[in-house]
């Protein structure tokens, strides 16, 4: 194999690559990325935890096709550091690497130790721009677990019907989900994907702007390519547990407030909420919302804001910290809340957004003490 | 490097095998039988057999595909496996798991690299939660590469007692309870008596039994390079287990463990000899106070292997000889005690006993003081 290419394609390739390679692994030739000097004129680097897996093709002239495996991380520390175009070449597993009179050897691993990349089809993808892939990710998969005790809430929902896709996430106490269009040549078969946050996360760096990108799936992987970039995920093990029967149909008290008093209210409390629990109590009636908490050995506190609020009177305590994350994922200034009973769920919602029409939020209460 | 090939338990294999094929191989499996006959190698080739994207028409693996390439190499990305390993330090559970996934990776790096490498641990290794929820994570993603994935959990008994939390069975038995569709799970333990009943219902047993003595001799023959009559020897009381006999090896397990459990082994019988109680004293007092399921078992094992020689020379038979080295040591304990055969049989049912209390966590020093007061009054029965 021997191309020539220049120090920024170089860069720019082994950037886009390096998030997905695993920095510890129990298989050595992860840490190492592969290239694929093709014919046409393009050098495809590809890096995988086996989570996620990451391709990109380059412009480069190459003057041999090839392929080999070589240590991302000295590979990139090196493109770091050269002077200008890189002509780089192989003889057998030695990688030669030079610009100007720099010149590198690099021990590689031959292409056929590195694990074989996700097949995906593409033929029944749909499309999505990479700006509503931003949306969608970025409102719903901050939501998911970080706890390992059920795996399956780590994961985001990904579910197709027929003209639509949703996102949901949750982690038991707390629930985001987004709904919107999709566009495809022929209607995209329903099915629930459960993808890892961190693959979306790639995903969102990877894909931006106004670019459309195709999303495919397989049996095991969910695959997204737009023009050079290819990202390749391993879906998470379902059933996802039926989220649809925790969304509350039946809220019938409504309170609108703005997000920005809400959160500095909320953020108030917090202060001399309890560690372990982040309890604060809400009381609702008539236009005002006032707020409490009290922990015993610490102190207490209260604030009264003035909401939009209809319904019977309500008290009702919740986690500070998930209120004030649902607030931060909030995209208006309006937010409206609805509960129903001090035990049922409350949910959230943004107010007069064009570019999010179906957001949710959902968070469960705490139970008061008195 | 890439594992050695599997020797023997053909009819077994053939079974397995058949049983993939058809697809009808049972979802969780348990492969039982004396320790290093091979249950967790037959358990890598058969998950080398699952994994095989274009099996021969005699249904065994093709060997050449690249899944059949990379799980003898240990670097199949959907083939996991696991065994018991000491507890890291670590502050967190977190951490805890970190840690736990880190020496697995450099365990399987040494396996990678030596085919023969026999783990030697400072601590006893057991299963931690830390290690049952890393091996949920792998089970809660759909294969990487081929379609299915398979777990190999060694030494499976380690998961329940003292050592291991409870609760890491516990884990573990909701796994097996509902195991992803896609996923294959093998077991391998010496002792399944040992493990939860809840966990022994839910696998299929499969037994391995001991090789003939000669096939452990071509397999040190012809895998390790041993002279055909060393291989014979070696073979002859490794009680069939090609395992066994790799850990009677001097020098096997990196720095000499072996040897250095021998040289343990020795100084044990020599106290045992003595005249001194004195000796036998400070011999117990040399013994590490705690860690009786670590390095102390091997000690054990050694002076077993002692006793077995010291018998073969007892009984007239010095033919028989494991190690011929010390043939002179063993004379002069014989001669001078006038020690029978059958004195030796006891001292060796002694130290099986010894070994139970290790395994129970008991203190090695009282096991040494009461074991070698004990061999001394067994040995010396005549004298």
């Amino acid at each position: 194999m021997r191309f020539t290419i220049t120090r920024e394609n170089l860069q720019q390739g082994l950037g886009n690559v390096a998030g997905s390679i695993p920095t510890r692994t129990t298989l050595p030739v992860l840490s190492n990325i592969l290239m694929e000097a093709e014919a046409e004129g393009f050098v495809r680097m590809s890096g995988t935890d086996l989570d996620t897996s990451v391709a990109v093709r380059v412009p480069a002239e190459v003057a041999e096709p090839g392929a080999i495996t070589a240590p991302a991380k000295k590979l990139q520390e090196i493109a770091r550091e050269l002077p200008g175009t890189v002509e780089l070449s192989t003889h057998g597993d030695t990688i030669s690497i030079s610009s100007g009179r720099t010149r590198f050897k690099l021990n590689g691993l031959p292409r056929d130790e590195f694990p074989a990349f996700p097949r995906v089809d593409f033929t029944e993808s749909w499309r999505v721009t990479g700006a509503e892939l931003q949306r969608l990710i970025s409102h719903v998969s901050f939501a998911a677990s970080t706890e390992e005790t059920r795996p399956i809430l780590n994961g985001v929902l990904w579910q197709l019907s027929g003209e639509e896709m949703r996102m949901v996430a949750t982690n038991g106490h707390r629930l985001a989900k987004m709904t919107m269009p999709v566009e495809a040549d022929s209607p995209v078969p329903a099915a629930d994907l459960i993808v890892h946050p961190k693959a979306l996360g790639q995903v969102q760096r990877l894909f931006t702007g106004d670019g459309q990108v195709e999303v495919g799936r397989s049996e095991n992987h969910l695959g997204f390519r737009s023009e050079g970039v290819q990202v390749y995920t391993r879906l998470i093990e379902g059933p996802y547990p039926n989220y649809e029967q925790v969304i509350p149909k039946d809220n019938d008290k409504t309170m609108v407030a703005g997000k920005e008093e809400l959160t500095r209210a909320v953020r108030r409390m917090a202060i001399v909420a309890s560690d372990q629990t982040h309890r604060i109590r809400m009381s609702l009636g008539g236009p005002s919302l006032k707020f409490s908490v009290e922990t015993p050995d610490l102190g207490a506190a209260n604030e009264e804001l003035n909401v939009e609020y209809d319904g019977d009177p309500l008290e009702i305590g919740f986690n500070a910290q998930y209120l004030l994350e649902l607030l931060r994922y909030m995209p208006t200034d309006e937010v409206r809340m609805t509960f129903k009973a001090p035990e049922r769920a409350a949910t959230m919602q943004p107010i007069g957004n064009e570019d999010t029409p179906d957001y949710m939020c959902l968070v469960m209460p705490l139970r008061l003490l008195s | 490097m890439a594992l050695t090939p599997v020797y023997g338990h053909e009819d077994v294999r053939g079974i397995l095998v058949a049983a993939v094929r058809a697809g009808t191989l049972a979802q969780s499996l348990l492969f039982h039988g004396p320790s290093g006959v091979g249950k967790q190698r037959v358990g890598l080739w058969l998950a080398q057999q699952i994994m095989c994207e274009s099996p021969a028409p005699d249904g065994l693996a093709c060997g050449r595909c690249q899944s059949c390439r990379m799980v003898p190499r240990l670097e199949h990305p959907d083939v996991h496996w696991f065994f018991p390993l000491p507890r890291p330090d670590a502050a967190t559970p977190e951490k805890l798991r970190e840690k736990l996934e880190e020496s697995r990776g450099a365990e399987l790096a040494y396996r990678r690299a030596d085919p023969f490498h026999v783990p030697a641990y400072d601590r006893a290794p057991a299963y931690f939660m830390g290690t049952i929820q890393n091996l949920q994570r792998f089970a809660s993603v759909r294969p990487a590469m081929g379609s299915r994935k398979v777990f190999v959990v060694g030494d499976a008994e380690a998961m329940v007692p003292q050592e291991s939390s409870p609760e890491a069975a516990n884990a573990f038995l909701k796994l097996l309870e509902e195991p992803p569709a896609d996923t294959t799970l093998i077991l391998t333990s010496s002792s399944p008596g040992a493990l939860l009943p809840t966990i022994r219902s839910r696998v299929l047993p499969v037994r391995l039994v001991p090789l003939p003595a000669e096939m452990v001799a071509d397999f040190l023959e012809r895998e390790k390079g041993m002279a055909r009559a060393d291989a014979e020897r070696v073979g002859g009381i490794s009680a069939g287990a090609i395992g066994k006999a790799l850990r009677l090896l001097p020098g096997a397990g990196g720095a000499g463990v072996l040897q250095r459990q021998r040289e343990a082994g020795r100084s044990l019988l020599q106290a045992a000899t003595s005249a001194s109680a004195a000796d036998r004293l400070s011999a117990a007092n040399a013994v590490a106070p705690a860690g009786a399921r670590g390095e102390f078992t091997g000690t054990l094992e050694a002076l077993s292997l002692w006793l077995r020689d010291l018998m073969a020379v007892a009984a007239g038979a010095p033919d028989a000889l494991a190690f011929t080295d010390d043939a002179a040591l063993l004379n002069g304990i014989v001669t001078r005690g006038r020690v029978e055969a059958e004195g030796v049989a006891s001292a060796l049912l002694r130290v099986q006993e010894a070994r139970e209390l290790a395994s129970g966590n008991v203190n090695p020093q009282l096991i040494v003081a009461d074991l070698l007061r004990g061999i001394r009054g067994d040995l010396l029965r005549a004298g």
